[in-house]
């Protein structure tokens, strides 16, 4: 199975593409062309057929095309009274409530058809996958760090609920073998290395705010910056972790104690080794929060 | 199983469960019902389902509960009348 979910079919439905559930276009197919499957029909179906339904879905559905895949469904299919889709001119009140951006009429007209029947969907259904579903569709295309003429402003979060928030960073810092056995040895120009590098961190974390201009003070509950030498191949890994209970993530906290940890290593040594680098300032894992958990895939590249 | 027993199931603490594939042939059936005492997660019904059929129980780990026609977690609820779907993995890659 790829990882990719297949064309239509939405991340947050988790369905493979052997299509083994009825994917959310694959519904709106149906529901225009007024035909209704059970799970064990759709099932039953050749892959093909169900690949029809789901490509039907995610444009203008062409109801006898859809109609003619479930004439031959095993149990048959119902017929049901067509939709025609008046309601996905504007978003219904429940789904307004819990995603207040889409009272912005013309917002919710700038997402496509399928995406405004998946939300409707969910809303009506009151899904659990309603908040993946609008991370997914929403998230992405309304930055809400910008306002509507592209000025640059702080999200409000006062009505975001206070969760744990936990976030976990790396960076690399590359440099001559010899230099990296200095730090090791603590016999570096400016002192110990290591133990400045972690407090520097540590200390830059609580300062984010005011570095990164859109940044929410936050109250952090931990940070922690720990650091790993590998003389034979000339590197200090960093690896910082963040924590808080708060309305906002902490994930720059953790990449701002990362990077000025790694930047702290290159002032101590950077009498001995001018060439230094750093290198990979990445983003581990986060957790908390309504976007829920990340988790860096080891082999991707950003 | 006819509109009558479904509407019934519903009316009931139960929940309509639908087997498929090796599912189905461990079964023996393609759907059944079970009783909820109350409450119940999706790990809590799969316990239920295995206790009865425990020829299910080595399947377990990849087996899939979908309910209502969506993917459910191990900790989501699961309510009387809802239809949950035990989906086995496909076979190969």
């Amino acid at each position: 199975m790829t990882d990719l979910p297949p064309s239509g079919v939405f991340a947050f439905e988790e369905i493979g593409v052997e299509l083994d559930l009825i994917p959310l276009a694959a519904h709106r197919a149906l529901d225009v062309a007024g035909r209704h499957l059970s799970l064990a029909a759709w099932r039953n179906l050749p892959i093909e057929k169900r690949r029809i339904l789901l490509d039907q879905g995610r444009g203008e559905v062409d109801q006898k095309a859809v109609q003619a895949v479930t004439d031959g469904a095993e149990p048959p299919a119902e017929p049901v009274a067509g939709d025609d889709e008046g309601r996905l001119e504007a978003p219904p009140a429940a789904l307004r409530e819990v995603e207040p951006t889409l009272q912005d009429i013309g917002r919710w007209l700038q997402l496509g058809k399928l995406e405004r029947f998946a939300l409707c969907h969910l809303s009506s259904k009151r899904a659990t996958t309603l908040t993946s579903a609008l991370d997914e569709i929403v998230g992405p295309r309304f930055l809400t760090h910008l306002s509507a003429q592209g000025e640059a402003r702080m999200v409000d979060v006062g009505n975001k609920p206070k969760t744990h928030r936990r976030a976990v960073a790396s960076a690399t810092v590359r440099m001559k073998p010899t230099t990296a056995r200095m730090a090791l040895d603590h016999s570096g120009p400016k002192g110990d290395v290591l133990a400045t590098a972690r407090l520097a961190g540590i200390m830059a974390a609580k300062r984010t705010p005011d570095l990164i201009p859109l940044c929410h003070p936050i109250s952090l509950s931990r940070v922690a910056v720990h650091l790993d030498v590998d003389v034979d191949r000339g590197e200090i890994h960093i690896k910082s972790a963040t924590e808080a209970r708060d309305r906002t993530g902490v994930e720059m906290e953790a990449m701002v104690a990362a990077s000025v940890a790694a930047l702290t290593i290159y002032d101590m040594l950077k009498a001995v080794d001018r060439g230094m680098a750093v290198e990979e300032v990445v983003l581990l894992e986060k957790s908390g929060g309504r976007s829920g958990l990340y988790r860096r895939d080891p082999g991707a590249k950003p | 199983m006819s509109e009558l027993a479904a509407q019934a199931s519903k009316s009931q603490q139960s929940v309509r469960i639908l087997a498929f594939a090796g599912v189905r042939e461990v079964v023996g059936s393609d759907s059944f019902e079970v009783t909820l005492a109350g409450p119940c997660s999706v790990a809590e019904l799969l316990d239920l389902i295995c206790a009865r059929y425990p020829a299910l129980a080595p399947r377990r780990p990849s087996v899939r509960l979908a309910v209502n026609g969506a993917y459910a977690k191990p900790g989501e609820p699961v309510a009387p009348g809802d239809e949950v779907a035990l989906i086995p993995p496909v076979a190969g890659g």
